[in-house]
């Protein structure tokens, strides 16, 4: 995109809003041509602002803009097609997780098609009563496989032989599954687990509960080190029981 | 023009007020240097006196220099009912529009996952406590209606749940005077939504 640029219309979410100077804010979109961008969204905290209501997370929204170099400016916003999706209490939560994910994981200007598609998906099944934790998973793995660090769940690391149920496999997140053991601090997992999440058969209570453990390292694997605010936060609201649970 | 260090200072400080550029700033130095010393000396006195000397109120969290707000302390109020809202300017906002003589708990600030702002920032170990009081019977929730202010109001309906206590959250909907033409579809639909049924005159 070229500094000046005029883009009209195109399909939105929004990510996250943070202030920016006394009356405006800085949103953060994933758009579905354009990928991940920075809009400035001028007056938008005026008491007479129309855009205010608009612009909310989980709603699809169409909007223009005015390309920068960093951050580009806002010069319009219209609601999309179909309703906003109504998070349901602790399913909010679960909401601003996959933003989290999106902002933390994708890279700006960097046009992700199948993310936000993938990303609407998610937001439509955690509107409905699909159950959450399923939801999550298999969001967690699109999103990895569409940036390219989908983990390796159906093949010994070493010899390339298919995973087989009922084997023992130590998991090392960023090569896969070991058939012989890697040494310390590497968890095992049966190979039925591992089959399991890559046909995405959460019926196992088991099998959810590894894949939690097993994408979560995943992700963290490309954040640096830097932990997700979001799961700071709902570990909080959780070790006081406060809430019912919502990753 | 280069300003000499103690006006420099003074601009740049002013410029932590919201709405103030250097421009502002400069006007505002200018407008007490020349005019208004006395005022200047108050409104740096004052300055100092409450930044050093507010802090939060222990019950609900409002600023106060003592341990209880004047919301707080005032014996006349209703114990009955606690309002829970985002920030201390909704406690004027509601004073001053609502007949509501209950009590008040300021949260300062929405749950906001994605900046890290959880229950500990907004201080729910205290508002816990405090819809443990026998005497409380309802829990009215104006937090905002965006989406963090939702999140926030679930989990205080949670808190307010298991402690046996009554919840309702202010309705949010067309302004009054308002035209149904001009209001944005998001606020539409909720006031639709939550539509209220209508008493016939007998």
């Amino acid at each position: 995109m070229d500094a000046g640029q005029r883009i009209q219309l195109q399909p939105c979410w929004v990510l996250h809003r943070r202030d920016f100077r006394d009356s405006s804010q800085i949103i953060e979109v994933l758009s579905r041509e354009h990928g991940r961008l920075g809009l400035v969204a001028r007056g938008i905290k005026r008491p007479k602002s129309r855009l205010r209501g608009i612009l909310q997370p989980f709603a699809p929204l169409l909007l223009s803009w005015v390309a920068g170099r960093e951050l580009a400016t806002m010069s319009g916003a219209e609601p999309g097609q179909g309703a906003p999706h109504h998070l349901r209490d602790t399913r909010l939560m679960s909401g601003f997780y996959i933003n989290e994910l999106i902002l933390r994981l994708t890279h700006r200007f960097d046009p992700q098609p199948d993310v936000f598609d993938r990303y609407a998906h998610c937001l439509q099944r955690l509107s409905g009563d699909d159950p959450v934790a399923a939801t999550l998973r298999d969001f967690e793995l699109d999103l990895l496989d569409a940036l390219g660090f989908a983990p390796n769940l159906t093949n010994d690391v070493v010899s390339g032989a298919p995973v087989e149920a009922g084997r023992a496999y130590d998991f090392v997140v960023d090569e896969g599954p070991h058939a012989t053991q890697t040494g310390a601090g590497v968890e095992a997992v049966d190979g039925a687990v591992l089959l399991a999440m890559a046909a995405r058969d959460w019926r196992e209570p088991e099998v959810l509960r590894t894949a939690r453990r097993l994408l979560g390292r995943a992700i963290d694997l490309q954040l640096d080190g830097k932990p997700l605010h979001t799961r700071r936060v709902l570990r909080d609201l959780r070790q006081r029981d406060y809430g019912t649970g919502a990753q | 023009m280069a300003f000499t260090p103690l006006l420099t200072d003074l601009i740049d400080a002013l410029r932590c007020l919201p709405g103030v550029g250097q421009k502002s700033a400069q006007r505002m130095a200018f407008a007490l240097l020349e005019r208004d010393r006395d005022g200047a000396i108050r409104l740096a006195d004052g300055l100092r006196a409450a930044a050093e000397g507010i802090g939060h109120c222990e019950r609900c969290r409002m600023f106060s220099e003592d341990p209880l707000c004047p919301i707080c302390s005032d014996a006349a109020r209703d114990d009955s009912q606690l309002c829970v809202v985002e920030s201390p300017a909704d406690v004027l906002a509601l004073d001053a529009a609502t007949g509501f003589r209950g009590r008040y708990f300021v949260l300062m600030g929405h749950l906001s996952p994605l900046d890290g702002i959880g229950p500990e920032e907004l201080g729910l170990d205290l508002l816990m406590t405090r819809l443990r009081d026998d005497r409380l019977r309802e829990v009215i929730i104006a937090t905002n209606p965006t989406v963090e202010g939702d999140a926030t109001a679930h989990y205080v309906a949670d808190l307010a749940a298991r402690s046996g206590v009554a919840a309702s959250r202010i309705a949010h909907g067309v302004p009054v005077g308002g035209e149904l033409e001009y209001v944005d579809g998001g606020t539409l639909s909720h006031a639709f939504t939550g539509r209220r049924s209508v008493e016939a005159a007998s």
